[in-house]
């Protein structure tokens, strides 16, 4: 269960590259059946997957989404879990 | 003995030992040259310089020209089963895809594998007969593989890509009468080009025989007569080396090989179908089912020339993307084209050409491309191909009517003369007037994106500054890029430019090629305030997804 406390990395199963505001995410796979789909961070989501660094945690994540964009702090946590368990694949949690 | 393929531009060398003559498969035939000839200096891309060029067009008939004739790569060919040390872990399973009307769908089937130690990466595909399999032993860091063909060539895979032209079935013939060099195919069909090696490759009749006919395989190839008798047959494979004839590259092995050595080079191999019209490079790429063959026909049945209908390998040459076909069927021949436009198309109930760019771009282009995810840098390589790609060559998702029309839409699109707005341009920026222009271009993205209104003012005697994005003049029309820097150079000074969306500087351009300074950018009646960033409503709209289905692993 990923939680504010939960410290995020990227996983080493996923290539990314940045393409002007945005990530492109290219999940790696052994089997030609899974290998159907391309996933793509627009600029928002671009800005928190550059701050995911293996120290920072959810709840660091999201403060710096609050100094960088004008919206509430309740609003910015929920939405930051949200966004978190939608790309889960493409990251490994540790608890601190 | 050697026999040499060029392929996109790519030599590679087959290589056997003595009394192992090798017989690569009809679909090589044009594509095999005589190994002390360069088959391939592409000397410029205008139109009429080609030394073998149509008159007319920019597509060029690949000259034959001594010089350079080191291999790209060199492949042993070996007859016998190759062996997977037991070590190396598989990296990567693919089974049968079948096509289908409307699709493509696993068949559940073995088909290739890919396996990895720390020596070298192993691909073994399985052929039609259980019993056998082809391996490709490619070490890390070489250019020195080798291939384990366990397989006559007249074992050649019934699988093998003969469905889309039946045996009879000559492909639409996209060679003209202006140009004498084009290879023909066709049973018996001497190229006069290039006798000696391609008198080697088993003529369509010939793969079709089996057991009493081979004696006449041999005398063909002219190659190793005195060491063929006419009784060697597939069970005697294993009676005695001197006796070997091998298909070095048996389907699906030689679209393996071709991927593994383009993905080093970073060159793209994608499913499409790229056309020259109207002096201009166009490929269309999309899904299985989505018209790439439709559209070839179209400008077939235009007489434009067709690069290829399939599978093309995109490289980077010098300033420019440029397309190649590469060897799908028994009569596909070296054909090349530099790359103006990148069409994503599927069937409309319109023609509608919308431009795409940036991830979305990269992403459709990706999708298209023949790819095994299993690598982390052949990933990358890919990714910053396909970025290239799309910083450098306009892409577009296009819907077209399957009728023919997309091509007078295209060529009327393509028509528009900028020449004579860019001079006007100029010509009000000398006076010290401010010009307003609309974007069309990607080079600026995001900064500028196309439609975009973008002010103009006349620099007059002063210099734009680092980060200021200038108008320069360039062959003849304009480019607006950023300043990165000013430089002086023995006395002189001089502006470094750099679209924000294109990886290289621009060359330094003399204070006279300054044209102006862009002052404002208008999108949607708003003037953009470059820093300002704006929040989506939501931010768990971040996370958009493209459900591209990524066609075409099989081949």
């Amino acid at each position: 269960m990923i939680s504010l406390s939960s410290i995020p990395s990227h996983s080493p199963a996923v290539v990314f590259r940045r393409i002007n505001d945005e990530f492109l995410l290219i999940p790696l796979t052994d089997n030609i059946a899974d290998m159907d789909s391309l996933y793509r961070l627009t600029e928002t989501g671009a800005f928190i997957w550059e701050l995911i660094d293996g120290e920072l945690s959810v709840g660091d994540i999201t403060s710096k989404i609050v100094e960088e964009f004008d919206v509430e702090k309740d609003i910015a946590e929920k939405d930051a879990l949200e966004f978190f368990s939608k790309i889960q694949e493409f990251l490994q949690f540790r608890e601190p | 003995m050697t026999v040499d393929i060029v392929i996109a531009g790519r030599r590679i060398r087959l290589q056997s030992e003595e009394g192992v003559t090798l017989v690569p498969d009809e679909r090589f035939r044009a594509f095999a040259v005589p190994s002390d000839v360069n088959p391939y200096m592409f000397i410029d891309t205008a139109p009429g310089i080609l030394a073998d060029a149509d008159p007319g067009s920019n597509y060029a008939v690949i000259p034959f020209m001594a010089g350079e004739t080191d291999p790209d790569l060199v492949v042993d060919v070996e007859f016998g089963a190759g062996e997977i040390p037991a070590w190396a872990v598989k990296v990567f399973d693919a089974r049968l895809m079948e096509e289908f009307p409307g699709g493509v769908r696993n068949s559940g089937e073995p088909f290739w594998e890919v396996f990895r130690d720390d020596e070298a990466v192993r691909t073994r595909v399985f052929l039609r007969d259980p019993e056998r399999s082809a391996v490709l032993e490619m070490p890390h860091g070489k250019m020195q593989w080798r291939i384990f063909a366990d397989t006559l060539h007249n074992a050649i895979d019934s699988r093998s890509p003969q469905k889309p032209y039946p045996t009879d079935h000559q492909p639409p013939d996209h060679s003209d009468n202006t140009s004498g060099a084009q290879p023909q195919s066709g049973p018996g069909h001497d190229n006069s080009g290039t006798p000696s090696v391609t008198e080697a490759f088993a003529t369509e009749h010939m793969t079709q025989t089996s057991g009493d006919d081979k004696s006449r395989v041999h005398s063909r190839t002219g190659l190793t007569p005195d060491r063929h008798g006419s009784d060697l047959s597939a069970e005697d494979a294993s009676a005695d080396i001197s006796d070997i004839t091998v298909d070095p590259l048996p389907w699906p092995l030689d679209g393996l090989l071709l991927y593994f050595l383009f993905s080093r080079a970073g060159d793209i191999m994608i499913h499409g179908s790229g056309v020259v019209a109207g002096g201009r490079g166009w490929l269309f790429t999309g899904r299985s089912g989505s018209g790439k063959t439709t559209l070839a026909g179209i400008f077939d049945g235009a007489d434009d020339r067709v690069i290829h209908d399939d599978r093309l390998v995109l490289r980077r040459e010098g300033g420019r993307w440029v397309m190649h076909s590469t060897p799908v069927y028994r009569n596909d021949e070296p054909r090349t084209a530099p790359l103006d436009h990148l069409w994503v198309i599927r069937h409309g109930a319109a023609n509608v050409s919308e431009p795409v760019a940036g991830a979305e771009a990269v992403a459709m282009i990706m999708a298209n491309c023949i790819q095994q995810n299993w690598d982390p840098e052949a990933a990358a390589r890919m990714a910053a191909a396909a970025d290239d790609l799309a910083a450098s060559v306009p892409v577009s998702r296009l819907s077209f009517l399957p009728d023919g029309t997309v091509r007078d839409y295209l060529l009327l699109r393509a028509t528009d003369d900028k020449t004579v707005a860019a001079g006007a341009l100029l010509e009000m920026l000398d006076g010290g007037h401010a010009v307003t222009v609309t974007a069309g271009g990607y080079s600026m993205w995001p900064a500028i994106r196309p439609g975009d209104t973008v002010v103009i003012a006349p620099c007059g005697t002063s210099l734009p500054e680092a980060g200021e994005i200038a108008v320069l003049r360039r062959d003849g029309g304009y480019v607006i890029h950023r300043v990165t820097r000013v430089i002086s150079r023995e006395g002189v000074l001089l502006i470094c430019t750099q679209g924000d969306a294109v990886t290289r500087e621009d060359e330094p351009a003399g204070t006279a090629m300054i044209a102006g300074v862009v002052r404002k950018i208008i999108r949607s009646g708003m003037e953009i305030h470059q820093h300002r960033r704006l929040l989506p409503r939501r931010v768990n709209r971040l996370a958009a997804y493209i459900a591209s289905v990524l066609s075409g692993y099989s081949r």
